[in-house]
C-alpha cells in the first residue's frame, strides 16, 4: 500500500463565513454546560421559608471570559480571577494555572498547556465548578503528557511528556502553597 | 450579537503553526465515501475544513461540515495513516440541525476508529505479548481521542472567537 502523503505540519482550518453565522447563532441559543450542576431541589413538606435577601455581588472587576476546552465548545462566563499562575520549561514549554470566580457563584479552572514549536500540541482543559469534588475532577483530567501523543516510541517524547506533567503539578502545588484568600473574596464552597 | 471576550491569560493559544483562512463553499455535489455503509451522496456546499498534523505521528484527523441543498447538514470525519499501512477511516452522517452537528462532534468517540491488531486467543502470544499489545491499543484509543479532541477544540475555539 502506498504511503499517505503528509500534509503541512500544524493545524489547517478553512471556515466559510456561513458557518461563523451559524456558530454564532447556535451559540446564542445554547445553555452552557456546567461540570457539576446544581443538584434538584428537595420536594417542599412544609411551608417554604421567607426568600432570603439577595446578597449583593462584590464589587468586583468582572471580565467576561471565553474558556477554551479541547473536545468541546468554549465555556463563557463572568468571572473574576482567583489565583492566575504560569511557568515556562527550559525548553520553552508554558504552562498556565487559573481558578476563577464566576458571578454565578461557580468556580472556574483553566489549564493550559502550550509547547514550543511543533513537538507537541496544546492541551486546554477548562471547567466551571459547583463543588469541591467537581474541581479536583476537572484538576484531575488536565493531563500535559497527552499532548506529546505517539510520536514514533522514542524515548524523546516520552521523557517531555513525564517533564511537562511534573512541570504542571509543580505549578498548582505552587498555587496551593502561596495563594491567600482575600479577606474580601467570598467564601469557596461554603 | 457579538460578545467581546477575553481569556485568562491573553497569550494562550496563539500560535503561528495554525493557519485559519477563509472558505469559500460553492454549491456542489458531494459523495463521501463511509466504511460498511453506502456512501453517502447530497448537493450542497462546504461549510468547514479542519485538520491537523504534527511530524512523526502515525496518523492525523480531517473533519469538514457541509450544509445540503434540503436544509440538512453533514459531517465527515476522516483518519489517515501515515504510513498507509492502516486502512483510512471514513465516516460520515446527517444531521437536521447545527446544534446536532456540534453535539455529534463533541460526542465522538475517536478511541473506536482504532483497529484490533491481534487477536487475543492466539496461542502462541505470551502474557507478556498480550499485557504489550494491551498497552500499545490503550494508548493509541488515547491518542486518538486526544487528536480529534484538540482538532475540535481548535475548530470551535476559531469559531467562537470571530
Amino acid at each position: 500500500m502506498n504511503a499517505v502523503r503528509e500534509p503541512e505540519p500544524g493545524v489547517e482550518l478553512r471556515i466559510s463565513a456561513e458557518m461563523r453565522r451559524l456558530f454564532q447563532a447556535y451559540r446564542a441559543g445554547v445553555q452552557e454546560p456546567v461540570a457539576d450542576p446544581e443538584p434538584e431541589p428537595e420536594p417542599e413538606i412544609c411551608a417554604a421559608p421567607p426568600p432570603a435577601e439577595p446578597v449583593p455581588m462584590p464589587d468586583f472587576d468582572w471580565q467576561t471570559l471565553s474558556l477554551r476546552r479541547d473536545g468541546a465548545r468554549p465555556l463563557h462566563c463572568r468571572a473574576v480571577p482567583l489565583i492566575e499562575l504560569a511557568c515556562e520549561t527550559p525548553e520553552g514549554d508554558r504552562h498556565e494555572f487559573s481558578v476563577l470566580l464566576t458571578d454565578r457563584d461557580e468556580i472556574g479552572i483553566v489549564c493550559r498547556f502550550l509547547p514550543e514549536g511543533l513537538s507537541a500540541r496544546p492541551v486546554h482543559t477548562a471547567a466551571l465548578c459547583r463543588s469541591a469534588d467537581a474541581l479536583q475532577s476537572a484538576l484531575d483530567s488536565h493531563d500535559p503528557a497527552m499532548g506529546f501523543g505517539l510520536c514514533d516510541a522514542q524515548p524523546g517524547p516520552m521523557q517531555a511528556a513525564k517533564a511537562a506533567q511534573a512541570a504542571f503539578d509543580a505549578l498548582v502545588a505552587s498555587a496551593a502553597m502561596t495563594w491567600r484568600p482575600n479577606p474580601s473574596t467570598p467564601r469557596i464552597f461554603a | 450579537m457579538m460578545m467581546q471576550t477575553a481569556t485568562p491569560f491573553e497569550r494562550g493559544g496563539d500560535r503561528a503553526d495554525i493557519r485559519s483562512t477563509e472558505l469559500v463553499g460553492d454549491v456542489s455535489d458531494f459523495t463521501l465515501q463511509r466504511r460498511g455503509l453506502r456512501p453517502l451522496t447530497f448537493s450542497g456546499s462546504e461549510l468547514c475544513m479542519a485538520m491537523s498534523f504534527i511530524p512523526g505521528n502515525p496518523f492525523w484527523y480531517e473533519l469538514n461540515v457541509y450544509r445540503t441543498n434540503m436544509g440538512k447538514f453533514v459531517a465527515s470525519v476522516d483518519l489517515y495513516y501515515r504510513d498507509g499501512n492502516g486502512l483510512e477511516r471514513k465516516h460520515a452522517w446527517e444531521c437536521d440541525s447545527f446544534a446536532d452537528v456540534m453535539d455529534s462532534l463533541e460526542q465522538y468517540d475517536a478511541g473506536n476508529d482504532v483497529s484490533v491488531s491481534m487477536l487475543p486467543d492466539d496461542p502462541s502470544l505470551s502474557l507478556g505479548d498480550l499485557a504489550a499489545h494491551a498497552f500499545a491499543m490503550r494508548a493509541r484509543v488515547e491518542e486518538a481521542r486526544r487528536q480529534f479532541g484538540f482538532l475540535v477544540g481548535e475548530l470551535l475555539h476559531d469559531l467562537d472567537g470571530a
